[in-house]
């Protein structure tokens, strides 16, 4: 009988550790914050800003001490970013606690996922810029507007490019750090060769002429194995680089001047839009350059996830790759000190745009995208978390940014320093001349769920597994589905 | 009377008790979870945007859209082909061979021949997807031995894409029905199969009038296994093909990640899952009946 209810006693005490065991992590982690950050998760959020921009430097050393502030960003980020927070936190005070995410295209919904819960949400996290609508539509990023109002770095940035961190309510949610343009880059070797002979200036005038290089590339490096006469994203292996730099740049070359982005959202009357001709165009350029003309890299190729470090590092060195459409901050890796040295690439790479279509004014085409730096609004220490944003994207920490990523830098005093303006090899130059006729992606919030569909569908055509109707059939069918019938107009 | 019937109380008492850790681990972890799952599937809940705050209740839409999608044939022709060629016809025939195969030999070799089967089972879903995909790859371990015999290579995971995957799980998961095998052949006693062979049964006739009906009960266990297993495999394909090229890899268990967090279509991802979990447990109500009728 004793052991009986011995027995009983000890099963009720395990049911009773496992209960408590759900709940008690949360207290866990509240207790490791000193005090000020539980004030700042109670208060309110107008509090907290008012808090920080009062508090003067000496009194947040002291308050800070032993302080976490929690930061996520992927992975290939750390490199520059490590010795701005080892001097962020000799400076304050505070402890960083810093999460890599793995940068691989399941990154967004890791870091989506973090941040529902307060328990592990991080206070600053690292937000392409095109998430920030859909996740302030979420709730879940905090407006900076109040908490950056009386810093004086905001002077330093160029107010068109801080548009790309808003919210479709026009708070700001994410403070922008780069901006880039894609690139039409290519080898001069390989068209002297086929008879080019003004190199330095090569610029095509149509998407025709591009196919017709492409194709005599083709033919005069036909000994050479792996050797790749055009490479367009195409794998949805890197789906936002797939939907970005080939769907939308190229869809950006069709039609009139301006009608972007009519051709894929109608910001007037808030509906997405099918647009047969212009899409067609895009989807028929890609089944010709893959399939019927095979200028493009193989679907191998396309999908391999490690193969642009293999064409950075040998091929494009090589001459084993003739025209690349890509970031503009590709070249930052060729940089002394970068991974792969290379420092008379300027001599072998040339810099051009992607016209449009048929030549149709402005001529030329290109589309720009960006990363920011965001505090979730599930943040236990916002206070620190706005330091350490403030740090981070202050002059050296972008400048360390810009030198590093090859990125073309949102601060003025960045752009302005010799060592940005010297770097070489870099795109930095030339893709400032291109900011005249460049595009955004669509800036609405469900842009980042249809995203996925548009680089299916260039991998579809150019794999062979659809005609272009078909994979547009199959775009509108998803279209209809995310966002309803009356949401979609097909034109 | 009565301290019998205090006795039984008492008893139940702590049968309650004594189950109670086991029932809330299930229900916090597998229950709740599960009602969930059904609960999400009818509405249009996302991981994020506005519809991320505002979820509403969709009936039946998300299923609509399922059978809607052009996709969903091509996804389901891909899960049948993968849990018929890799699930059942592959591992289970290809286990049951090994497991037949190794009975009559000596310790050693059985010992050899489990340890490389078993090798693949152990081996982890992501090293494993990594070790095929360097081997199908084209500069990879299989081009480079074609190679050497004058084959010009051939691009495996763009040509036969869904053959590697098939390849590859049959590989990790082989180990797993053949020690079940093994253990129900080793059951049998030798006198049977000796005087069955006296009796004038040939080698076919001993196969499927006394070995096959005596492991009956272990063969429907592996297959409900297995096809639970197969119908639900998802890290092999994700990491090895990603469901691609072109989703000709794309099973409903890769489709229903992708739409979830790819796409960060919660509620439509849900609903896939719904739709595994109905397919996996019809099928394994199948296995059930047929093996019951079987035994009548």
């Amino acid at each position: 009988m004793k052991r009986r209810i011995a027995g009983t006693m000890i099963s009720g005490i395990i049911a009773a550790a496992l209960l408590v065991g759900c709940g008690s992590s949360s207290s866990l982690q509240g207790n490791t914050n000193t005090t000020e950050s539980s004030i700042s998760a109670d208060a309110g959020e107008t509090d907290i800003s008012a808090a920080a921009d009062n508090s003067s430097e000496a009194d947040e050393k002291t308050m800070t001490a032993g302080t976490t502030v929690k930061i996520a960003f992927s992975g290939d980020k750390i490199t520059w970013q490590q010795a701005v927070i080892d001097q962020f936190e000799k400076d304050t005070g505070y402890k960083v606690e810093i999460n890599l995410i793995p940068s691989n295209q399941d990154q967004y919904s890791k870091i989506m996922m973090l941040m529902t819960s307060p328990e592990t949400c991080p206070d600053v996290i690292a937000e392409d810029g095109f998430m920030v609508k859909t996740d302030a539509a979420a709730g879940r990023l905090w407006a900076l507007d109040d908490a950056l109002a009386d810093w004086e770095d905001m002077n330093q940035y160029d107010p068109s490019i801080l548009e790309g961190g808003k919210g479709e309510d026009g708070k700001m949610y994410g403070l922008m750090t780069s901006t880039d343009t894609q690139i039409l880059y290519y080898n001069k070797n390989l068209l002297k060769a086929i008879g080019i002979d003004d190199v330095d200036n090569w610029q095509p005038k149509t998407w025709d002429e591009i196919l017709e290089v492409a194709k005599k590339l083709k033919e005069a490096n036909s000994d050479k194995e792996d050797f790749i006469p055009l490479w367009v994203w195409a794998s949805t292996v890197y789906p936002e680089e797939t939907s970005m730099r080939t769907f939308q740049l190229f869809l950006s070359g069709t039609g009139e001047e301006g009608a972007w982005p009519s051709q894929l959202y109608d910001e007037d009357s808030a509906k997405w839009v099918i647009d047969k001709e212009d899409d067609l165009a895009v989807l028929n350029f890609i089944d010709d350059i893959f399939n019927k003309s095979q200028v493009a890299e193989t679907p191998a190729q396309a999908s391999d996830a490690s193969i642009w470090d293999t064409l950075k590092s040998e091929n494009i060195k090589n001459d084993g790759v003739g025209l690349f459409i890509s970031g503009s901050w590709e070249m930052a890796a060729y940089q002394d000190g970068n991974q792969y040295p290379w420092p008379e690439a300027e001599d072998v790479i040339g810099y051009a745009s992607l016209p449009t279509k048929d030549g149709q004014a402005p001529g030329m085409t290109t589309v720009s995208g960006g990363w920011t730096w965001a505090i979730p609004s599930n943040a236990n220490n916002k206070e620190g978390g706005v330091a350490l944003l403030k740090a981070i994207c202050g002059f050296e920490g972008s400048k360390a940014r810009a030198l590093y990523n090859g990125e073309t830098a949102p601060r003025k005093d960045v752009a302005e320093t010799e060592e940005y303006q010297n770097q070489s090899p870099s795109a930095v130059p030339y893709s400032s001349t291109q900011l005249g006729y460049t595009h955004f992606r669509p800036s609405v919030d469900g842009y980042s769920s249809i995203t996925t569909s548009f680089s299916q569908m260039i991998e579809d055509v150019a794999f062979g597994t659809s005609s272009p109707e078909d994979a547009l059939n199959t775009l509108q069918a998803e279209m209809i589905r995310q966002f309803g019938e009356n949401k979609v107009e097909v034109k | 009377m009565g301290e019998k019937h205090l006795l039984e109380k008492r008893r139940a008492v702590l049968s309650i008790l004594l189950m109670a850790p086991a029932a809330v681990l299930i229900g916090v972890f597998y229950l709740y979870p599960m009602i969930m799952t059904v609960y999400y599937a009818f509405t249009n809940l996302t991981l994020t945007g506005a519809q991320a705050t505002d979820t509403q209740f969709v009936g039946f839409r998300n299923f609509l859209n399922l059978f809607r999608d052009p996709k969903f044939p091509l996804i389901m022709k891909n899960t049948i082909v993968f849990l018929v060629f890799s699930g059942i016809i592959g591992q289970q025939v290809f286990a049951f061979i090994l497991a037949s195969l190794m009975k009559k030999r000596n310790v050693h070799i059985r010992r050899f021949t489990g340890f490389m089967v078993v090798l693949g089972w152990v081996t982890p879903e992501i090293i494993a997807a990594y070790m095929f995909s360097a081997y199908f790859n084209d500069k990879g371990t299989l081009n480079s031995i074609l190679r050497f015999f004058g084959i010009h290579r051939v691009s495996w995971m763009f040509t036969y894409p869904m053959l590697s995957v098939i390849i590859a799980n049959i590989w990790k998961g082989t180990a797993y029905s053949m020690l079940m095998f093994q253990a129900a052949l080793d059951g049998i006693s030798d006198e049977i199969v000796e005087s069955a062979k006296i009796d004038g049964a040939n080698g076919w006739q001993i196969l499927s009038k006394i070995t096959l009906p005596m492991i009956k009960g272990t063969t429907a266990t592996t297959f409900i296994m297995v096809t639970l297993g197969t119908l639900g495999a998802f890290g092999m394909i994700y990491a090895f093909t990603g469901g691609g090229p072109s989703n000709k890899t794309t099973t409903l268990s890769v489709y229903m990640y992708t739409q979830a967090f790819g796409a960060f279509q919660v509620g439509y991802g849900t609903a896939i899952a719904l739709i595994l979990l109905l397919i996996g447990a019809v099928l394994s109500g199948l296995y059930l009946k047929a093996i019951k009728a079987n035994q009548d």
